[in-house]
């Protein structure tokens, strides 16, 4: 039974060093910067993966093609809440981005 | 989450509004549960959680060496007397990694009236699972098949940012 789980860890920690020319974190190498932020609360890409991943509110991924309807749906993983207590906004984009065409 | 206090300008001593960027950037990754590791908190963060609501696991000092007879009941009690008012504090950690002394466990109850769960970073004990770093395939057997809750207090150590988002997917459906 799995009750839950602690990432580590929460930020990098570094020193900001006075003693040495520029500006210089110092986080003892690899000793310390093992944080899902930078040591100045700068968020690192993790960051936005675990807010999806530990979203109380799943949306199942879906195939879009010609004959989808434009539903989708969604997963409440809330103990207690119902999910018309949430607010939903989304958008659907055309992009060429991953365009396998020329 | 693990977290330390820390800032790179004024290392433990941090202000009313660092506590409540730590606590609203863990709500925004849709954190619930907050580990003090390893050593306990300062009482503004304290005060944050409790009106925010965030799980805090309050740890006695500690770290893979245990406290004597003498400096353990001491620890032990100042934390205690210092955090068992705030209704955020849920679960006592005895130290970190071999960071106790069974010797001291008793203190806990004297001082708690609550008789709040004491817990063991990494051991199996009053009935937890607390396993730090479990491996995916050895311990994936042992928390499918075993009776205590498991809840490890450190995973996906995330040196350079190198083992958060890229693992945790794969563990979560896993759990």
């Amino acid at each position: 039974m799995h009750a839950c789980g602690f990432l580590w860890a929460f930020a990098d920690e570094a020193i900001l060093r006075t003693d040495m020319d520029g500006q210089y974190y110092d986080s003892d190498e690899n000793n310390a910067p093992d944080g899902i932020l930078e040591p100045n609360h700068e968020k690192e890409a993790s960051f936005y993966t675990v807010k999806e991943i530990w979203s109380p509110v799943q949306i199942m991924p879906v195939e879009i093609n010609r004959e989808w309807d434009g539903c989708l749906f969604v997963q409440n993983k809330y103990l207690f809440s119902n999910l018309l207590a949430c607010s939903f906004e989304w958008e659907c984009i055309r992009t060429e981005l991953w365009s396998t065409k020329e | 989450m693990n977290r330390h206090s820390f800032r790179p300008e004024t290392g433990r001593c941090l202000s009313d509004k660092d506590h409540l960027e730590d606590i609203l950037l863990m709500k925004e990754m849709n954190m619930n549960p907050v580990r003090m590791s390893h050593f306990v908190p300062d009482e503004r963060f304290l005060d944050h959680c409790d009106s925010l609501g965030l799980f805090v696991l309050d740890e006695v000092t500690g770290w893979q060496q245990g406290y004597d007879t003498v400096v353990g009941p001491k620890l032990i009690r100042e934390t205690i007397l210092k955090d068992e008012n705030h209704p955020s504090v849920v679960i006592w950690d005895h130290g970190n990694e071999g960071g106790w002394n069974f010797a001291n466990k008793k203190y806990f109850h004297i001082y708690d009236i609550q008789k709040r769960l004491v817990i063991y970073p990494w051991l199996l004990r009053n009935g937890v699972d607390t396993r730090h770093y479990p491996s995916y395939n050895f311990d994936t057997a042992r928390y499918a098949k075993g009776n205590a809750p498991f809840k490890p207090l450190e995973f996906m150590h995330g040196l350079y940012d190198g083992g958060h988002g890229t693992g945790l997917e794969e563990y979560w459906k896993l759990y």
